[in-house]
């Protein structure tokens, strides 16, 4: 599943319907935008289950190591993550599978 | 995820950077949402710092800081939000037994060139790596030699809270003080 990680430029994103001009006034005097499904259902469902095997893959972990950041209560039982800095994987493209 | 501006911990030259958030999951009142102050991207850099430290999070007494004016980022999975560096923004405690996953991008225009001393992993890269990871990350355009300078409020994140691994590390370290006490 890692190997599928990839930018998320190009692909059927780029055909997308984009944002309306409304959209972009709105982000200019707000600060801030909302857009609702914003990726296809495949595309969500291939991002969630990316996102359930790096969890699965935090289960052993004792510690943080700069791509997982445990939480409080983290156990093999019952992950519990703060984030998971894929972009870490830039520099250590092995590093969620070490130990 | 206390109350912080993104740009607090990564000044660029210029103000043209964003982040994006896409839910991965339903996302509601009770499993941490996200929270944005409108208009505040316009307004001021509030300090970050706390006990000399770079801390991460603003304090929740800070008189530029109007909690009252906050809106709650709420929807389905699929949905994304987008915020400005600038722009003030933190999650309440997720107190639900639900995860939250969210998947979070940021991304600057290309003329806008990062100030040394932030903890992103582009300033230990050696020049010639620099450039490389710079290209590889052109979302869209071309790699500018010509930053933009514009006149921005900028403080630098340093010195680095006792543990800077994280922004989570970073303020419960730092000592940030919360504004979603119970």
């Amino acid at each position: 599943m890692l190997a599928t990680i990839s930018p998320i430029h190009g692909g059927d994103h780029a055909a997308g319907p984009g944002l309306s001009e409304g959209d972009l006034a709105f982000y200019r005097e707000n600060g801030y935008l909302m857009i609702e499904d914003a990726v296809s259902p495949e595309d969500l469902a291939e991002l969630q289950a990316v996102a359930r095997d790096f969890i699965d893959r935090s289960r052993p972990r004792r510690q943080s190591n700069g791509i997982y950041d445990l939480d409080e209560g983290h156990s093999p039982s019952n992950p519990r993550l703060t984030r998971i800095s894929c972009w870490r994987l830039r520099l250590r493209p092995r590093a969620a599978l070490e130990p | 995820m206390e109350w912080h501006q993104d740009w607090a911990f990564y000044p660029h030259t210029n103000d043209g950077m964003l982040a994006f958030g896409l839910m991965l999951e339903d996302v509601d009142e009770a499993n941490g949402p996200l929270m944005v102050i409108p208009g505040s991207h316009k307004g001021p850099l509030l300090s970050h710092h706390n006990n000399g430290v770079f801390a991460g999070a603003v304090n929740p007494a800070d008189p530029d800081f109007h909690f009252d004016q906050a809106v709650t980022l709420t929807g389905k999975a699929g949905s994304m939000t987008v915020h400005h560096a600038r722009t003030l923004h933190g999650s309440a405690p997720n107190r639900s037994d639900r995860a939250r996953l969210i998947l979070f991008y940021e991304a600057c225009a290309a003329d806008a060139w990062p100030l040394l001393g932030a903890g992103s992993y582009i300033h230990r890269l050696p020049q010639r790596e620099m450039w490389a990871d710079l290209l590889d990350r052109m979302v869209c355009g071309e790699p500018v030699i010509e930053p933009r300078i514009e006149k921005v409020p900028v403080r630098l994140p340093l010195p680095p809270a006792p543990d800077a691994t994280s922004i989570f590390k970073t303020q419960k370290s730092g000592g940030a003080r919360s504004a979603f006490a119970a």
